[in-house]
């Protein structure tokens, strides 16, 4: 802030080289004029001083005054110099605040016709000093290599366990790899959806598995699903029945499906021996093709997982009916399995079963409602229309001679639309009007 | 409970013979109607103002009203009168000289109420019997008509006369429930009445099954 209040300050007060060159034009007429024009002038100046003191626009007057009397004519003045005193009337006071860039500024350069033509010619390019390299005064020295230091070891590799050597090698993606092995059939699952592998992302897989787990409590059947990835292989030794008959033999009415993500067609699906006593083989592959067909719906291997294992809850929840049963079959379960047989699956079966049952008994009840409001108001209306108003007796003697009625009401004319009924009322007497 | 004179339309007090202000009586609507009993029915368009279909209606109406108050009957006439001396004094002597022919005996002239409608002269009035005297009267009359006063201007009869019994009924309905809580608030000290009335209506139905009188 100092210095450059001091710079501003210097520009204002100290002069540059144009300065400079006002200030020796400053008072041309001191240093051009000749002498002897100067002595006369001196002279007369002193005299006009002594008439008109402090005047200097009247000094001018007469120096010009005088020249024209003494006949000398004002010395001629370069161009130069004349450019170089621009504004030479121009006080030292207003100078120093005057900052056009004309005075400030050194003068740009001038073209001279040679440098013209040698621009028509294109012997000189404009701006092309720029572009050249530096002399070599100019250019810095390289500055010099930096030492190397020493890096410190980044912490995270010595953190990162080493790899393990069975990931360097390229998976085979045909083949269950052996560590899986142990989660899959090692023991009998925690939960129903069985992925070891981890091919669900962990939500894709909570949400899967909450599915099933609504099945199973909403279900006498089971249904636990083995995932897979799409072309693999289980070893020979692993077959599903094997796996049934280890883990599921003993513990109710279960339903194992071996699942391949993306290929739902390889499904393969075993049932418990309760539901195969009851559910023909038939109505098995069935179920399961049936399942197949809905996945095969969705190109995605999530939804294709959704689509399968809802139409199979579907399927294991008429399988359940008809074991409930033994020798009946559901009322319309039959139909409803083979018209369902085309139909894709819609939503959770058991959930949409209970809403239409409470959406039923909600239309039914707002029925009898209605029902039992228009039967109120029938009924009101009968009673109404039945009711009946009775009088008291009510003992009158006879008016006017007249044996059965003296009441006189009211006669209204309605002769003019203009009057209300209230002016049109006849309450003259008879003998005033026509009688 | 305030009877007016059919002439004067002055109050007349009870028991009078004739009214004390013009000294009418039903002798003199007798001598400007006629001595004798006519015939006639609940309906009657003598001015031939509704059609066929308009008078089946109006008859439903006024049996709707006979089923709804089993004493009360109601009776329209439309008519056209040249000389008419008074719309009033008409009504007050078809009430009394009438014999409505589809009303049953239990239902006697004391209990009726007569919508009388001059079509020529354009004007319409309300007569009732005795036994309705302690519940309409001048204003509840003039409520009713008033209400149908749109309709007489333009000349939908039928609709009028609907207007005045559906008005009249809603007010007989009120006072007849009044009438069951209440009854000492209607006075019933206004003397015998009714006791003849029904040997009247007798002597006039008997009387007009030999003689036909034209209106």
């Amino acid at each position: 802030m100092k210095w450059g209040w001091v710079i501003v300050s210097s520009c204002l007060i100290i002069p540059s080289d144009g300065f400079g060159q006002e200030q020796e034009v400053a008072e041309p007429d001191q240093e051009r004029v000749p002498a002897s024009s100067a002595e006369e002038k001196d002279g007369e100046k002193s005299d006009e001083k002594d008439q008109d003191d402090g005047n200097d626009g009247g000094d001018q007057v007469s120096e010009t005054e005088a020249r024209k009397e003494s006949g000398s004519a004002p010395p001629e003045v370069p161009e130069e110099a004349l450019a170089d005193s621009a504004g030479p009337e121009v006080g030292p006071t207003r100078r120093m605040v005057d900052l056009s860039p004309v005075d400030f500024w050194p003068r740009l350069p001038v073209w001279s016709s040679e440098d013209v033509g040698k621009l028509k010619r294109g012997e000189i390019v404009p701006g092309a000093g720029l572009l050249l390299e530096l002399p070599e005064e100019f250019v810095l020295p390289p500055d010099p290599e930096p030492e190397p230091t020493p890096v410190p070891r980044t912490p995270l590799e010595d953190l990162l366990p080493p790899p393990d050597p069975e990931d360097l090698v390229e998976e085979d993606p045909t083949v269950v790899q052996a560590r899986f092995l142990e989660p899959y059939f090692g023991q009998r699952p925690a939960n129903f959806l069985v992925d070891p592998q981890e091919m669900l992302s962990r939500q894709q897989y909570r949400d899967r598995e909450k599915f099933l787990e609504y099945h199973a409590g909403d279900s006498e059947v089971n249904l636990y699903i083995y995932l897979f990835d799409t072309e693999q292989q289980l070893p020979t030794e692993f077959t599903i029945e094997g796996v049934f008959e280890e883990h599921f033999a003993r513990s109710g009415s279960t339903a194992l499906v071996f699942y391949y993500l993306g290929a739902p067609e390889r499904s393969e699906m075993v049932l418990s021996e309760d539901i195969r006593a009851v559910v023909s083989q038939e109505k098995q592959d069935r179920a399961r093709h049936t399942a197949i067909q809905e996945a095969l719906e969705k190109s995605d291997f999530c939804y294709q997982l959704d689509n399968f294992s809802v139409e199979l809850s579907i399927r294991l929840y008429w399988f359940e009916k008809e074991m409930g049963s033994p020798g009946r079959v559901e009322p319309g379960g039959e139909d409803l399995l083979a018209r369902q047989e085309g139909v894709p699956a819609a939503g959770l079966p058991r959930t949409e079963s209970k809403a239409m049952r409470y959406l039923g008994n909600a239309v039914w009840g707002v029925l009898l409602l209605a029902m039992a409001a228009v039967l109120v108001w029938v009924g009101r209306v009968v009673a109404r229309r039945r009711l009946r108003y009775v009088f008291p007796e009510v003992e009158v003697e006879p008016l006017l001679g007249a044996p059965h009625a003296a009441g006189v009401g009211a006669v209204i004319s309605f002769a003019s639309a203009q009057l209300p009924p209230s002016q049109q009322r006849d309450q003259v007497p008879d003998y005033l009007q026509r009688m | 409970m305030v009877v007016k004179c059919p002439r004067c339309v002055q109050r007349v007090h009870r028991a009078a013979v004739q009214c004390p202000h013009c000294g009418f009586s039903v002798h003199d609507a007798d001598r400007a109607f006629g001595a004798q009993e006519v015939r006639l029915q609940c309906l009657t368009d003598a001015a031939g103002v509704l059609r066929r279909r308009e008078r089946e209606t109006a008859r439903r109406l006024l049996e709707e009203f006979q089923h709804k108050f089993p004493q009360l009957f109601f009776a329209v006439y439309f008519g056209t009168f040249r000389e008419l001396p008074s719309l009033r004094q008409f009504g007050f002597w078809l009430l009394n000289r009438g014999a409505f022919e589809d009303v049953e005996v239990s239902r006697p002239n004391e209990a009726g109420v007569l919508l009388s409608v001059d079509v020529g002269g354009k004007s319409a009035g309300i007569s009732f019997g005795y036994a309705l005297q302690p519940y309409l009267d001048d204003d509840i009359t003039f409520r009713a008509l008033s209400a149908a006063h749109p309709y007489f201007l333009q000349e939908q009869y039928l609709k009028a006369m609907e207007v005045v019994v559906e008005r009249l009924g809603k007010t007989l309905r009120r006072q007849a429930r009044r009438a069951q809580r209440d009854p000492e608030s209607f006075d019933s000290s206004e003397g015998p009445g009714s006791d003849g009335a029904g040997d009247t209506l007798e002597r006039i139905r008997a009387n007009h099954r030999s003689k036909e009188l034209k209106l």
